[in-house]
């Protein structure tokens, strides 16, 4: 029990089921189709960029590059003015692109030139939100309708969005059983431990930061069939949300523990979250500051809960360590 | 007899210091071959090079008399050396099972199987007699004892020609595990590089020993054909100490500060007595709780158990303002990090402890700052001129003194001194040197680690050696010499003169 309590994971559950809960009692309608595809939509975008960035953080970096890829995807399919399907594809392509890039290059910076994370990727941000402006100056525009309404529709009687929640959820399980999704961890805990224990640090790290950004250009997309317009600099909030959601999550700024799993419920927390606020009639207005609210307190829960489940470990750090606080 | 690693001329410098320089030597097939040094001797380099984590700036290596150069850890492993590192590398987020099979975890192409790597883990754990362990257990929850063996297990299990152990017993209660581990696996086939520095062991296990100081080799010798005498002085190396005018038969005043029962992560009931007007060296090899009893008595750490005393009086302070005003200083050994404040004159950094007394209604004023640190500054033999140079454009030596005129200018009775002369010019040792004795002479009491052994011998009036978290043996300053407290820290011979105080 201590155990599931000090995991992120179980903790993001009981708020969003909590919240959730709340949720209903606030409004009669919340149960429908419509609300509940709403919220998914709302969701979706979250949970991709949710997963990407705890690929980064658990592997021990920080990604800002995040916002830049997002806007980046947006103006490129805001500006794709065919109409027909075939238009959007190659849209949809040349963001995923733009994503894989931007991840190449921050891991390259990374990884092999062993820039520190947040100058790289903030670098990378402010690029891309650059690029942005020039692709597209001001917002508006449109985005093609296979992708709005396309994908904020249903498929049957699933919505496309669900789909793609679920399609995160099973490939993060999935990857938790690669290698990669082993190594991951110990490069995210202690680098040099890891490259003594065999693992190829450099090749994980630019690994994940292209997954990342791959992760990143999705959201993008689906981002955009909310929208359903270009917006050059629309993603700051979005951004900040997609790191509270990690840390909601319970991942651990710094690398070596997170799940994206966590993080996923994080996103649903904070979309939930804003459904409730607005069904109970407080102004949008107000919606922020309950989510960073809401951040704060996951966080301290969580640390309090992981003290709680820690089994101390028995002198594990060398004596040198313990009077330099560094490595020796 | 067959040569299975023969290293030629290795030599790797970082920046100013040389690590290695032309380390040769020649092991024979299916020996174990110790290497021994004291810090800093250049073993761990040596282990970096031959894992393939480090790569020589010049000089070969052979492997079965074909060339050697790994540039990765897998590429050493791939030739069949495999090391179990003294730092342990083993991973505390996952588990004993995955720890023990990276980076492949079981055979499959993409991915993991962790039945089949568990299983397999079972198996080593049974087989190497660590009964405890369960592959599923997450190795953070592990003691360090059981660390260091796991380590040792995950070394052996890649069935190497050549088994590289750094240190393998530094983090175990007794050898008896790893002798009956080294018994299981001694082959023909299997040499075994024996890193360590205790030398009763290496007696145990090793035929022959290479013995490196200041990175390089000074001898390689069959352990049978010397005493332990022979092969401390190589070690230690008589040869560059300096000629230090001994501080004999001096009487020292009152117990200032009286350490009992001290118990933490890494010290063991730990008692002793620091007494005013007394430079007290503390000799130990890296890692014997050292560290932690400075920590402890500067407030940093809090101690699990045991009592300190300051000025006679039970102290309970918990933290490092506490300890300052109880009169302690403390000067860590990193300066960078816990010393000095970059990006501010050297000045401030000297008063910035002091300021209530330079300070008029709390605004620091300029002048007399500048003339309250001035006899400070003269003590410690920091040039005026720096005082108003930024700290950062100092040399290392000149911001320790900088470091120690703060801590004199705090008024502080008692000074803990963790290793302040490493790395600095002998200049700087000299004026830190001369800065204890005055320190002494006009009442307070210093207690001073050192890597150096050689000056602890001429400096203090006595010195404790460590091992394994307590003290094993004292020394008075004036009739002990480095051999005798190698020994000592070495835990070998310790206790002769122990218990004296």
């Amino acid at each position: 029990m201590r155990r599931a309590l000090s995991s992120g994971t179980t903790l993001a559950a009981i708020i969003l089921v909590a919240m959730y809960i709340v949720y209903m009692y606030s409004s009669i309608d919340v149960l429908t189709t419509e609300n509940a595809t709403d919220l998914l939509n709302n969701a979706a975008p979250l949970v991709i960029s949710a997963t990407g960035l705890t690929l980064v953080i658990v592997v021990g970096g920080f990604d800002l590059s995040l916002g830049g890829v997002v806007t980046l995807a947006n103006v490129i399919l805001a500006t794709q003015t065919g109409g027909t399907t075939g238009s959007a594809a190659v849209g949809v392509l040349l963001a995923l692109l733009a994503g894989v890039v931007v991840g190449a290059l921050n891991g390259f910076l990374v990884a092999y030139l062993n820039v520190q994370s947040i100058a790289a990727t903030l670098g990378t941000f402010i690029m891309c939100s650059g690029l942005a402006l020039v692709i597209m100056p001001s917002p508006g525009g449109s985005v093609p309708e296979f992708i709005s309404p396309g994908l904020i529709s249903s498929v049957g009687p699933v919505p496309v969005s669900l789909l793609v929640i679920l399609a995160c959820v099973v490939a993060y399980l999935a990857f938790r059983r690669t290698r990669m999704g082993i190594h991951i961890f110990a490069v995210g805990l202690d680098e040099s431990a890891a490259i003594q224990s065999g693992i190829k640090a450099a090749a994980v790290k630019f690994r994940v930061y292209l997954a990342a950004g791959l992760l990143y250009a999705v959201a993008g997309v689906m981002l955009s069939a909310l929208t359903a317009s270009g917006d050059p600099n629309g993603s700051a909030v979005f951004m900040v949300l997609v790191f509270a959601a990690v840390a909601i999550g319970g991942a651990k700024f710094g690398g070596g523990r997170g799940s994206a799993i966590g993080s996923i419920l994080g996103a649903g927390v904070l979309a939930v979250l804003q459904k409730m606020l607005f069904a109970v009639g407080v102004s949008t207005f107000y919606t922020g500051i309950f989510q960073g609210a809401i951040l704060i307190v996951a966080v301290l829960i969580g640390m309090i809960s992981l003290r709680l489940g820690e089994t101390r470990p028995r002198a594990v750090t060398t004596d040198q360590r313990a009077l330099t606080g560094r490595p020796a | 007899m067959q040569t299975v690693l023969q290293v030629d001329d290795l030599t790797k410098r970082y920046g100013a210091t040389t690590a290695l320089d032309r380390v040769t030597f020649a092991v024979a097939k299916g020996s174990i071959h110790a290497i021994i040094g004291e810090n800093g001797a250049g073993k761990s380099t040596l282990i970096k090079s031959l894992s393939g984590l480090q790569v020589p700036d010049s000089g070969t290596m052979r492997l079965d008399g074909e060339l050697f150069a790994p540039s990765s850890l897998g590429e050493s492993r791939g030739r069949g050396v495999s090391t179990a590192f003294q730092e342990m590398s083993l991973l505390g987020n996952l588990t004993v099972a995955e720890n023990l099979s990276l980076p492949r975890l079981g055979s499959g192409r993409l991915f993991v199987r962790r039945r089949q790597y568990e299983a397999a883990a079972a198996e080593l754990l049974a087989k190497y007699d660590l009964p405890g362990l369960s592959p599923a257990q997450r190795v953070g929850e592990l003691s360090l004892a059981e660390r260091q063996k796991l380590e040792i297990v995950r070394a052996v299990s890649h069935r190497p020609k050549l088994l590289l152990l750094d240190e393998p017993s530094a983090a175990l209660p007794d050898v008896e595990w790893l002798f009956g581990l080294i018994e299981k696996i001694r082959s023909p086939e299997l040499t075994i590089l024996y890193i360590s520095h205790r030398l009763a062991e290496i007696r145990d296990l090793c035929g022959s020993a290479t013995v490196l100081r200041n990175g390089r080799v000074v001898d390689t010798v069959r352990l049978s054909d010397v005493d332990d005498g022979m092969v401390f002085t190589l070690m230690g190396g008589a040869s560059d100490d300096q000629v230090r005018e001994k501080r004999t038969g001096r009487t020292t005043g009152a117990p200032a500060i009286q350490v009992d029962g001290l118990r933490g992560d890494t010290v063991r009931d730990l008692s002793f007595t620091l007494h005013d007007g007394e430079i007290l060296g503390v000799a130990a090899l890296e890692g014997q709780g050292q560290a932690e009893t400075f920590r402890m008595l500067a407030g940093a750490s809090r101690p699990s158990g045991g009592t300190i005393a300051v000025g006679g009086r039970r102290s309970k302070y918990t933290t490092p303002a506490g300890a300052l005003r109880s009169g302690i200083s403390f000067v860590a050994e990193e300066r960078k990090a816990e010393g000095i404040m970059p990006g501010i004159s050297t000045l401030a950094n000297i008063t910035i402890s002091s300021l209530g007394r330079t300070s008029t209604l709390g605004v620091a004023a300029g002048k007399k700052e500048y003339q309250a640190s001035l006899p400070f500054a003269r003590k410690v033999d920091l040039d005026e001129r720096y005082l108003r140079m930024d700290i950062d454009a100092l040399s290392g030596g000149n911001q320790q003194k900088a470091i120690l005129a703060r801590s004199l200018m705090k008024g502080s009775k008692y000074l803990l001194l963790y290793d302040p002369s490493r790395g600095v010019d002998v200049g700087t040792k000299a004026s830190v040197y001369r800065m204890m004795r005055e320190f002494t002479d006009s009442g307070g009491a210093v207690l001073w680690y050192s890597t150096d052994l050689s000056e602890l011998v001429g400096i203090c009036d006595r010195v404790l050696c460590f091992y394994r978290g307590s003290v094993v043996a004292e020394f008075p300053g004036h009739e002990t010499d480095v051999e005798e407290l190698l020994q000592a820290i070495t835990g070998h011979g310790a206790g002769e003169k122990a218990g004296q105080s």
